[in-house]
Order: C-alpha cells, then structure tokens, then sequence
C-alpha cells in the first residue's frame, strides 16, 4: 500500500469516530436569537420579562415534592424568543414557550409520523422538543425516546432507532450527554421514578409499535412477534443498571404487544397491564409481584393525575356523554367539583389542575388544548393553543413533569 | 428566517451533521470538543445567510476550512497544542496495518491546521489541486508546497512511513 492510499484510508477510518453531538440546529439557531435579542436592546427585556410571567402562572402555590425529588431552583422566567410575539398563549401550540403552572411543567413535547423500516414493518417516529432551561423554550433533540427528570435539569435519552442498546443521560442546560449506560438487552421505553433517582426501561427485541397495515388508512394490520424479556432499573447517580427478566404477559389482548412497564405514583411498585381485573400486576422493586398500592382502583390508571398533592383528593371521571370530569374526596368518594373538560392530566396545586379541553362545543373530542382549571370547574387560564386532531401524524403531545 | 426556513435547516442538519461533524473532527486532529465547537460556529454562520445560500453544505465546509485556519492564525490558538490522540497509546496486541495507522492519526495531530486542511481536503475530500487552492484561498502553487512540507512532516513524526512508498 503506498502513501496516498494510506492516507485516505486512515482519515476515512478516523472520521467515522466523530460523534454527532445532539441538538446542534437548535443550538446555531439559539445563537442568533441571542444575537438578535441583544440588539433589540434592554427596552423590550421588561415586555419579554412581564410575559415570562404570565406564562409561568401567578397566583399558583408550589406543591411539595415528593421526597429526594431533585427540584430546579426557582422556574426560570426569561425565554429569549418572546420579544417578537406577545400574544404568547393563544399561539403557543406546540409550545414555543415554556408552559408552566404551580408545580408541573410542560418539559418535552414530541410530534409523531409513521416510518417505514427496513424489516418491511411501519414504525411510529417520534421527533422531540424538550425544555432548555437557558433560554425558557423547547429545542428539538435527535433522539427517539426523552424522558425528562423532576426538576427539569436532567433527561434520559434513548437513540434512534428503537429498540436502543443504551440510555443517555442529558444534561439540559449543556445539552450534553454526560453518561451513557450501556445494556444487554435494547430497550424502547424509559421513564424516571417520582423521586428523579432511578430509571425503568422496559427491554423489547423489537420497536413496539411496529406494524404491517393493510390499508391506505392504517385501520388494520398485521403485528410481528415482539418479544418483551423484562426491564432494566437504572441507578442514575451509580450509572448503574440491573436487569430483570420477566415472564410474557398472561394469554389475552396485551400478549401480541406487550405493554411496557411503569412506576406506581408512589415509587414504590411498578406494574404492567393485565386483562381482566384488576387491570394491573404490581411488582416491588425486586420483581416479586405484590398487591396494588393502596387506594389503586382500575378506573384511577384513566385519569392520569390521580391524587392531588397532599393525597385528599382524586381525580375521576365525570358523567357520560361528556366532556366532564369530576375531583373526589380520595376518603369518601363524594364529589367535590366538576369540571367541563375531557381529562385532567396534572395536578399544578391542591386546588388547580391542568386539563384537556375540546375545542369549542366539542363536535372534534380531538381537537383540544391544554388548561390550568380550579377544582370547583373556574377556567383560569388557557396553556397552550388547540391541537387541530391530536389523533393524526404531526400532530404534538406534551409531556408534563415536576418541576 | 421563516417556520418553513427553520424546519429546513433542521433538516439539513440532522441528515448531513455525521459527514460534517467527521470533517469537523479531522480538520482538529481528533478533538471533539473542538470539533463540536468549529461545526457549530459554521452553522451559527450560515443561520444568518440561510436563505441565500444555494448550497449549504459547501457553505459550512468552506466556513469550517476558514474558521479552522484563522483560528490558528490568532495568537492566542497558536499557544495552545491540541493533543486528542494520546501520545503514548497503551500496549496491546494489534497488527502492524493497525499500529501503523494510529502512528499515521497520531502524526497528523501534530500536524499545523493548515498543513492538516490541505491533507483533508486532497485526500479525504479528493479535490484536485485547483479546487483545493480555491478553498483556502492561495494559489496553486502553495498548495503544492503546503501538501508536500505535510508528507515530509508526517515521514518525520513516524519513522513507520519511511517504508512507504511516496
């Protein structure tokens, strides 16, 4: 082999090393704004600061963490994009602007279309925007999964395609990776425990979602085998992880996809899907299958916020046909207020949550925006703008976290 | 930039980011840090000018190859020795092909920016003389003697390559 050659092949070999570190559009794009903000001069920084705070609702007291929860210090209120546009909310779909009321916050958002893969199968892609606690708004990040930690300073990441081989874990304000963890078994789901320590990704041989279907519509389609071997529990502060394998869901609807894995609300259990009653089996942090937490009911996994903070009060369905929903007494069951809404996602405080609100007379349950509504039914304030159809390809799902 | 300019952009670079970034990585020797940070301030660049640019990606190659030399030409960067590849590898079993060409990245490392551009872009880019002159702004000549002090300088920093024909 002569010089020339040499050369080539090495630089070649050498540049296949260079890792591609996430979210460099987002990064020369946030450059410019800066760049533009500081030109537009110190006046508009009081126009930028009053709507930071109308965007991080006032009036809204912060609930107790939960235990060990790592909290942000106080809520950031000076997103760097807003001096263009103040009509911040009514827009704000998907969010722009950190969304944020009492102790939640919106810190991911991710919009989704069907990917053809090369095994022939359709697969559902997401592209996710996640909160930058430097500049108050969501940048894109070029991973398949993101689950974003209490606290809104560290994030979990899984690659592109899923299933991936190993978890990152992002620092939000560097947008750096600063650890990954390596695994055996490739998972496609993760998630942080309420207490922002520790991980549950659930391990599958292949993408979960994928799917052949037969129509143009996708109304029918055939599933290929996917094999669900268990899940692994992350120690994120160890970086550390421990596998556990699990046996297949019981015979029924979850078998030919199995359902991945979740905390219980208190940390304490995780739990799959099961046919049948009660709905969910209910493993503690060992693998050994325990009764539900107390207070579970089947009904309470429909209605995503479930206790308020200080645990009096329930969050359940309301009277059919809808839209309602209900917040219960968690002792009695009695019904303490009534809310016109579709669900109620997360509690902001005791006596506030963030809801799903359909469009106009709600002809399109589909089309809907978020809202900060009281426990007696008050709307006080609308989050974000209406989803045209939250059901189709493009259309954005936020994810709400402690914050 | 416009909703429709921005997604562009996105895309452009999440689909060419990898051949860029392995450009980036090569014209500093195998740093990523610093490979990250001369992507970053080429495409922080073309943010600006994205409309107008008809192609991108010869844009951000060409501010890259820019930025990479002018940085070197600073009298603070010229203080500084970049040493990604370490300079004393660990011992273990390898192949002479493979020691060679560690010996080979460790070279170009120490290699100036500019002698290392020149290289990139004749071997690893295969541009002809010409093109490459018109990249960094010299003339043909130069890029002749650039390219021929880089070889003399890589046989130097590795005995290993005295073996190789020229």
């Amino acid at each position: 082999m002569n010089m020339d050659t040499q050369i080539r092949e090495t630089l070649r070999e050498w540049a296949q090393e260079a890792r591609v570190p996430p979210g460099l559009a987002g990064r020369a794009l946030r450059r410019r704004r800066r760049r533009r903000f500081i030109h537009l001069g110190t006046g508009l920084m009081a126009v930028a600061a009053a709507v930071a705070v109308a965007l991080i609702l006032p009036g809204i007291r912060g609930g107790e963490a939960p235990t060990g929860t790592i909290r942000a210090g106080d809520p950031t209120s000076a997103p760097t994009d807003i001096q263009t546009d103040i009509q911040a909310i009514a827009d704000n779909a998907p969010p722009q602007r950190f969304v944020a009321a009492g102790r939640v916050a919106i810190s991911a958002w991710s919009s989704w279309k069907y990917e053809d893969m090369a095994d022939g199968y359709t697969v559902v892609h997401r592209t996710w925007h996640v909160y930058d606690p430097t500049t108050g708004t969501y940048l894109e990040v070029p991973y398949g999964v993101i689950a974003v930690a209490p606290g809104l300073r560290q994030a979990a990441v899984l690659e592109w395609p899923l299933p991936a081989r190993r978890i990152g874990l992002l620092d939000l304000t560097t947008r750096e990776v600063t650890a990954w963890i390596d695994l055996d078994h490739p998972v496609a789901t993760v998630d942080w425990s309420p207490d922002g320590t520790k991980l549950l990704a659930t391990a599958y041989d292949r993408d979960p979602t994928s799917a052949k279907y037969r129509d143009k519509a996708r109304t029918s389609s055939t599933v290929p085998p996917i094999k669900r071997p268990g899940y692994y529990l992350v120690d994120a502060a160890a970086r550390s992880a421990v596998f556990r394998s699990a046996p297949p869901p019981d015979e029924g609807f979850y078998t030919a996809r199995p359902t991945p894995f979740q905390w219980s609300a208190d940390g304490s259990r995780i739990s799959e899907m099961a046919p049948g009653k009660p709905g969910r089996i209910f493993y503690d942090l060992d693998g050994t299958t325990v009764p539900p937490p107390p207070g579970w009911s089947r009904e309470q996994q429909y209605m995503e916020a479930g206790f308020s903070p200080d645990g009096m009060l329930l969050a359940a369905a309301g009277a059919a046909p809808g839209p309602q929903t209900t917040v219960r007494d968690a002792a009695t069951g009695a019904i303490v207020g009534t809310q016109v809404m579709e669900q109620l996602v997360a509690w902001a405080d005791n006596d506030h949550l963030i809801a799903l609100k359909c469009a106009g007379t709600c002809k399109n349950e589909f089309s809907n925006a978020y809202v900060l509504v009281k426990v007696d039914g008050t709307e006080v304030a609308q989050l974000t703008g209406y989803r045209e159809n939250s059901q189709k390809p493009g259309s954005w799902e936020p994810v709400f976290t402690l914050r | 930039m416009d909703a429709a300019e921005e997604r562009r952009f996105r895309e452009f670079v999440a689909v060419r980011s990898p051949a860029l970034m392995g450009l980036a990585y090569l014209l500093t020797g195998g740093d990523q840090h610093a490979a990250e940070d001369l992507l970053q301030t080429a495409l922080a660049k073309i943010v600006d000018r994205w409309s107008k640019v008809e192609d991108p990606e010869a844009y951000v190659r060409r501010i890259m190859y820019h930025q990479q030399i002018s940085w070197w030409r600073s009298a603070w960067r010229r203080r500084e020795t970049v040493a990604a590849v370490l300079p004393e590898p660990p011992e273990y079993d390898r192949s002479p092909a493979v020691d060679l060409r560690l010996a080979l990245r460790q070279a170009l490392a120490r290699l100036t920016p500019r002698q290392r551009a020149v290289l990139v872009l004749r071997y690893f880019e295969d541009l002809p003389e010409k093109e490459v002159a018109r990249i960094m702004g010299c003339s043909v000549g130069t890029v002749r003697s650039t390219a021929h002090r880089s070889l003399a300088r890589l046989r130097a920093l590795s005995p290993e390559f005295e073996e190789l024909k020229p």
